[in-house]
């Protein structure tokens, strides 16, 4: 029981620490994204891969334009709030003695299809949109 | 007399503690073992034997043993890739055509600031790495069903991802380092993944593969296309 007790008090810290480094390296997002190169899976077969445009969502997303993010990629976006905004809530209730709890993994087979159907509907989106 | 059974003294040290709950590897048992020999013993078991190390490893208690361990591992990998970058990239580089020395900065190692600031913030960067890469990985393991009889839940993924860091060691062999310390993570999380959440093989292995497969498709295609620009520029050359 202690240990886990534990365990929620260093998923919450850790979260927060994440999120939080995540903003101060925001700071630095243009300069971090000159040194990526493009996708080679699009300049070769001309098509987005499903995670083309993370690092535009997250240089739009790191000046605070999230519609753009949005447009860009929205599941990568949206996940991307999630890690940020959630690992700052995480930190901030762990501090105040409410650490997060995990919600239940082994998800029943058609909460799976569920999910990998929400995967597939955002790459046909960004293959749509010419992401 | 010498037969008789001694009563007293410490228990007798199997790989499990109370509750089938593993004992912890040598690093997390480093405040009985010492904190230096508790690394390197982790260290050795986790290269020697994986499965050994994996099956010694809690499922659940603390983020910061993993994490800790990770950081000094991957700060070290980190290091070791800088140096033969800076050793091997300009010597690889002048091999190439000039027109194309200009498109292939990263082979080269960067100023000597530029590499003290690299390692100065690399536990930054480790950090958050570790944290996405679990998170990945766990929601690839959500999808396939591997998480139907794990206990370990998140910590699981967060430990398998930590502990796999030892691959970083790869990085010792020059030129094909980065080939030999993915290959090796492979090989450590299926054994890590099977081991923490029972997960089948099979089940391990699409969920490394899935995340993997699109980063090396992308790795692929940038490798033809250099080739063939590289082609073409010897081929003009000549």
């Amino acid at each position: 029981m202690e240990g886990s007790q534990t365990s929620q008090r260093h998923l919450g810290l850790l979260w927060g620490a994440v999120a939080a480094s995540l903003l101060l390296l925001a700071t630095r997002a243009d300069e971090f994204a000159q040194t990526l190169r493009g996708c080679s899976f699009k300049s070769f077969l001309g098509l987005p891969c499903p995670t083309c445009g993370v690092t535009r969502a997250a240089l739009e997303l790191s000046n605070l334009d999230v519609a753009s993010a949005l447009r860009i990629n929205p599941l990568a976006t949206v996940l991307m709030m999630v890690l940020v905004l959630g690992g700052l809530v995480a930190g901030v209730s762990t501090f105040a003695g409410h650490p997060p709890r995990e919600p239940r993994w082994d998800l029943r087979p058609v909460e799976r299809l569920g999910l990998l159907l929400v995967i597939v509907a955002n790459w046909a989106y960004l293959v749509a949109n010419g992401t | 007399m010498s037969d008789e059974i001694s009563t007293t003294g410490p228990p007798p040290s199997g790989p499990l503690g109370g509750d089938n709950e593993p004992r912890g590897n040598p690093w997390e048992r480093r405040d009985e073992l010492g904190t230096g020999q508790g690394f390197v013993e982790a260290l050795k078991l986790f290269v020697v034997s994986p499965v050994e190390a994996f099956g010694q490893t809690r499922r659940k208690g603390d983020y910061a043993s993993p994490l800790l361990f990770a950081i000094v591992v991957g700060w070290v990998g980190v290091l070791i890739a800088k140096i033969w970058e800076t050793l091997f990239g300009m010597s690889i580089l002048s091999t190439f055509p000039p027109e194309l020395r200009d498109q292939l900065p990263f082979l080269v190692g960067g100023s000597s600031f530029g590499l003290v600031l690299s390692l100065i913030l690399a536990p930054v960067y480790i950090l958050v790495a570790l944290f996405i890469w679990s998170a990945l990985l766990h929601l690839c393991l959500v999808l396939v069903g591997g998480l139907k009889h794990s206990s370990a839940g998140f910590e699981g993924t967060f430990r398998v991802v930590s502990y796999t860091t030892v691959a970083q060691l790869g990085s010792l062999v020059p030129v094909l380092g980065s080939v030999i310390t993915l290959v090796w993570s492979i090989v450590l999380g299926v054994i890590g993944i099977t081991s923490l959440h029972k997960s089948t093989q099979g089940q391990a292995i699409a969920a490394l593969l899935i995340p993997l497969a699109l980063c090396c498709l992308c790795v692929v295609f940038f490798l033809m296309t250099l080739g063939a620009g590289l082609m073409a520029a010897f081929a003009t050359q000549g």
